[in-house]
């Protein structure tokens, strides 16, 4: 009886002219996951974080991370996400963390160039599901109008190629918000899915949810895979204009970090965590490694080999298809590990 | 960041309200009230029945804590012996009665049998849950909030488990119940089969049918007196259920009742005639007789000198009025959150008071208790801001001063304001902070709220706020008032005497008083009186009005027009405001002006938008109809044959010299929730130690319908549709 339409009763984010949007300032919340309610508190700049940002260096070294939901946290309190595990297990380290749940790559480049580069920094961070090749036009289909249950369609900033060179629309973000059909809960097809073979492996009644999330079985994350798996296509043809628009944009950033080193950390879904599969997505993102020297590929489905099958399967929430608390442990270890192998810290 | 508000010290006890009308959580630390709101004000569903999930996300947010760190979760009403009295009224007028056997088999099955399941799944809490007998829950939210150390306390409503009304004692943390009038004979039934009747909706419209009161005459009463009910001396009632239909039917009344008013109930759609005036004005007759005479006799049985009310029928203010000019009590205390709302609180009191036996809670610094009922959720200034910058509003921002001096100055000019600021009411009345506000010496402000902002019937009169110290200037009581729950009359030298007009809209429009929109036909008011202490914003804004115009009344009516909960966060406002004739909008620290905006912003999101979003069917709905038959020929036929009578005497008898007060059958009002559903025998024991109206051998007649309904509950997984379902309109919620 898992109630998606339980969501804050707090608006989290606000029209931003050059961003589209970004969290709502000074906000303290209790979201409501069924499984894990965790509270997030926003800063005077409108970003995920405890503590208010400083432009000028305090003395230490800083990461700014950039990225979507999985770098904003969703699904874990502030302290509990992975730049702020990083920041808390590495001495003189600060980590200010720009991420924007529900943004494309190309907002989050916009959010370097508009906002994060004002603040002094050592190394960037860019963290993005692979799903995010998806968001890379003038609208994001996104989440639930607090009452109606609708799809919300959100106009956002986005790059387009104009003979040859990079541009961008949408400046400043239209603010029209318009409704598109009713939601089916966001894990629902592959709920209802899961629920047949219940079923039929002879359960009468019970939590579906519950048990997908506890059975840990093959065939648990190959049903909460078949939501993105379809876009994994994106990166599988070289050829693809998406990337061919997303790898632009990193290059962009690259172009503009000023030899910063930037780690590139995109993170697929539970089934490549869980079975360390390796698709073709990691040659595209090692390509963009070997062409810049301040390009630094972190292969999170790599890393993650050596855990047990189980925590690998663990760092995935199925409510929230964000990661868990162990998952956003790993991960930081993860980046923890890049950081000192790379000597950056 | 984690929770940081809880220390171990801390006694934190949350209660909730759900699955019978207008759903709520309260949460309560070390005794005092720290947050408590209904659920329709999230989910933007009026009389939202559902799991309060949003209401208790609010509640723990406001302390910063987790459920793992409430000492214990605490339901308002007991569901095993609410269980007997659904089966006993079921058994009484068996073999009829199938189809409402059905509709509730399907409700108890997906929700009320499994009301701990349903918490431990929604909030995955592990702790103790704790239930509460309704009345009581209802007396603990009235008498705990009070300033009396010793009160009488009565609580008037639909029905509880088996009471519909009942005598409590309070006395310093302890309640206990002294008499209880028992289902089917219920005042809060028979209002609302008139509300029903008069064409409004029922759960919904009781105050409304009060509204209507004061534009007809009692020409019924000696109707309803004669031929629908007993009236004893000591306030105890007997209905003649020949002429209601609820314990067998979906509906409250049946063709009986029609031919005793000369026709069928008025449809929603039509006018409303001088029948329904009449109809309106002689049960509110009756009801004002009722309460007074139990209230007297309240006095005599508990020998206190003050009284405590709640339960729906409290927010009958007319009544209320009465109680405290008549009664022979020397002062009275209403909770504000008097309906189911209220006793998500008082369950969470109850349970605090008498489980760990704590004392009363003194004021704080002179705020009582309630301390204005302000318990909702507050939005900061970003986050107004947020939603203005959202949709392209264009305002301005101003400090308290300033702001006060401008919408004082606004009202003076005869504008409408919407007015958003701080945190938001508990209970059904809107009190400054989620209001709409105007000048009540203009003698057109009625209609033009009622028709243009409010978009309701046009008699329906609107409430003043007073600064409490001017109280006695503009009416006959300058008794305190703050939850808006009595009625005072404007005095008679601010009054004026226009001819008799028989047209509604005509008579709202003649100028009674120097105070017209807030004066109703009867030159009664349902005040408000506002002290500073509890909501120095909104003081201060009518202080400035007064200063400006010698007046210190304003006009207060809730911040959402018909059919839609009262605003809740900013959203919610902008979009009342634009979708009415609103003229400025204050919303915390910021100024809107509807001249300045763009006419089109956000008219496509109206409240009939919103109503289509509801639509939920029932997956289970097919297993368990064919279940509730086989239930209903198999079990209950059965044992009716088998059983020498039912607790439910159906006879009707005029002025029989029986009084129909029961004495209180049980000592205890709260248990612990203790089965955890894995063997059903003991689970039938466990229902069955709540049932007190059948005696040992009797009881175990029930044995194998219960086990049969629990196989049935057990079968099905919990069904949204019904864990979410809308509170009917035209039957009250009493299965």
């Amino acid at each position: 009886m898992q109630d998606t339409w339980t969501n804050s009763h707090r608006t989290d984010t606000t029209y931003h002219p050059l961003i589209g949007w970004l969290y709502v300032p000074n906000q303290f919340k209790r979201m409501p996951d069924p499984t894990q309610p965790y509270y997030i508190r926003t800063n005077n700049q409108g970003f995920r974080s405890n503590f208010d940002f400083n432009k000028e260096s305090q003395g230490k070294k800083r990461i700014i991370f950039l990225g979507d939901s999985f770098t904003a946290g969703d699904g874990v309190a502030n302290e509990g996400r992975f730049s702020d595990l990083v920041m808390d297990s590495i001495e003189n380290l600060e980590c200010y963390n720009f991420g924007l749940t529900a943004s494309g790559t190309d907002q989050q480049v916009l959010i370097y160039e508009h906002i994060a580069k004002q603040f002094d920094h050592d190394i960037i961070f860019l963290g993005f599901s692979l799903h995010d090749i998806t968001r890379l036009g003038p609208e994001l289909t996104w989440r639930a109008h607090r009452v109606r249950h609708e799809f919300v369609v959100l106009p956002k900033p986005y790059f387009y190629e104009n003979a040859g060179e990079l541009k961008v629309g949408n400046i400043p973000a239209p603010r029209h918000r318009t409704l598109r059909g009713p939601v089916q809960n966001n894990t629902g097809g592959v709920i209802n899915l899961a629920k047949r073979l219940y079923e039929l492996s002879g359960h009468s009644s019970g939590d579906v949810g519950r048990w997908m999330r506890e059975s840990q079985s093959y065939f648990s994350e190959v049903l909460l895979s078949y939501r993105t798996f379809s876009e994994y296509g994106r990166y599988y043809n070289k050829t693809d204009k998406n990337w061919h628009l997303m790898e632009r944009i990193i290059k962009r950033l690259v172009e503009d970090s000023d030899n910063k080193p930037i780690i590139l950390f995109p993170i697929p879904e539970v089934r490549a965590l869980s079975s360390a599969f390796r698709g073709e997505y990691q040659s595209l993102f090692e390509r963009l490694q070997n062409e810049f020297e301040n390009v630094i590929f972190l292969d999170i489905a790599e890393y993650v080999k050596d855990y047990p099958r189980r925590d690998r399967h663990n760092m995935m929430s199925v409510s929230t298809l964000h990661f868990t608390k162990l998952g956003n442990i790993i991960a930081s270890n993860a980046i923890r590990q890049c950081l000192i192998n790379n000597g950056l810290v | 960041m984690n929770s940081k508000g809880a220390d171990n010290k801390d006694v934190f006890l949350l209660g909730i309200s759900a699955f019978f009308h207008d759903s709520a959580s309260a949460l309560i630390k070390n005794g005092k009230i720290a947050a408590a709101s209904q659920e329709e004000r999230f989910s933007r569903v009026k009389n939202d029945s559902s799991f309060p999930s949003s209401a208790i996300n609010y509640c723990l947010e406001e302390e910063r804590i987790d459920v793992s760190d409430l000492n214990a979760i605490v339901y308002y009403d007991n569901p095993y012996r609410t269980l007997e009295r659904i089966i006993s009224s079921h058994l009484t007028v068996a073999p009829e009665g199938s189809n409402l056997w059905k509709n509730v088999i399907e409700e108890w099955v997906n929700t009320k049998l499994r009301i701990p399941e349903i918490i431990r799944r929604s909030l995955n809490y592990d702790g103790d849950i704790y239930f509460v007998e309704h009345h009581i829950s209802h007396a603990a939210s009235a008498f705990f909030p009070s300033p009396f150390n010793d009160a009488a306390i009565l609580t008037i409503d639909g029905v509880g488990e088996w009471a519909t009304s009942c005598i409590c004692h309070g006395h310093h943390n302890t309640i206990e119940i002294v008499k209880q009038l028992e289902y089917p004979d219920s005042l809060g039934l028979l209002y609302s089969a008139f509300t029903y009747f008069c064409g409004f909706k029922v759960n919904d419209g009781e105050y409304k049918l009060m509204g209507l009161a004061p534009y007809g005459r009692p020409v019924y009463v000696d109707t309803i007196k004669d031929n629908l009910i007993d009236i004893k001396d000591d306030g105890s009632i007997k209905l003649n259920m020949k002429f209601f239909g609820y314990m067998k039917d979906l509906s409250m009344i049946n063709a009986s009742f029609d031919e005793l008013f000369g026709g069928g109930p008025r449809k929603r759609e039509n006018p409303i005639t001088q029948r329904e005036m009449d109809i309106a004005r002689s049960i509110q007759a009756v009801t004002e007789e009722i309460v007074l005479k139990m209230a007297n006799y309240a006095h005599d049985v508990v020998g206190s000198k003050y009284l405590c009310l709640a339960g729906g029928v409290a927010l009958n203010c007319v009544a209320n009025g009465r109680l405290l000019r008549e009664s022979k009590f020397e002062d009275i205390w209403i909770q504000p959150a008097a309906g189911d709302a209220g006793g998500a609180l008082g369950a969470a009191l109850y349970l605090y008071h008498t489980l760990f036996d704590a004392q009363r809670v003194p004021d704080d610094q002179g705020i009582p208790l309630q301390a204005g009922s302000y318990f909702g959720p507050r939005y900061s200034d970003d986050e107004a801001k947020s939603c203005l910058d959202t949709y392209g509003f264009k305002y301005e921002r101003v400090n308290g001063e300033e702001r006060s001096k401008i919408l004082a100055k606004a009202l003076a000019a005869g504008k409408v304001v919407g007015h958003f600021s701080g945190r938001m009411e508990f209970g059904p009345r809107a009190l400054g902070s989620r209001s709409i506000l105007g000048d009540p010496r203009d003698e057109m402000m009625q209609s033009k709220l009622n028709l243009k902002i409010k978009f309701r019937e046009s008699f329906r009169p609107f409430a003043p706020t007073v600064l409490i110290e001017d109280a006695g200037e503009y009416f006959d009581s300058s008794h305190e008032s703050p939850y808006m729950l009595l009625i005072a009359n404007v005095r008679q030298d601010r009054c004026l005497y226009p001819h008799g007009e028989t047209d509604v809209i005509k008579r709202v429009n003649q100028k009674r008083s120097d105070i017209p929109a807030v004066t109703h036909v009867d030159y009664s008011a349902r005040i408000q009186t506002i002290d500073r202490r509890f909501n120095p914003v909104y003081y201060d804004i009518i202080k400035r009005f007064k200063e400006l115009t010698g007046c210190s009344v304003v006009v207060n009516t809730s911040f959402n027009v018909r059919d839609e909960p009262i605003v809740c966060q900013p959203y919610d406002a902008v979009r009342c405001f634009m979708n009415t004739d609103m003229d400025v909008l204050a919303i915390e620290d910021f100024i809107v002006y509807k001249s300045d905006q763009d006419p089109l912003l956000l008219k496509e999101d109206t409240m009939e938008t919103y109503l289509k979003a509801d639509g939920a069917e029932s997956k289970n709905g097919r297993k368990i109809g064919k279940a509730s038959t086989r239930l209903f020929s198999k079990h209950l036929l059965k044992i009716k044959q088998n059983i020498d009578e039912s607790p439910i005497d159906l006879s009707f008898e005029h002025n029989s010299t029986q009084s129909n007060w029961r004495d209180n059958r049980n000592e205890q009002y709260h248990w612990l929730f203790n089965f955890n559903g894995s063997n059903k025998s003991a689970e039938v024991e466990e229902i069955l130690s709540f049932w007190d109206h059948y005696d040992s051998n009797d009881r175990e007649i029930f044995k194998p319908l219960l086990k049969s309904l629990i196989k049935l509950e057990k079968s099905v997984d919990i069904d949204r549709a019904l864990t979410h379902r809308r509170v009917s309109e035209e039957m009250y919620v009493m299965f």
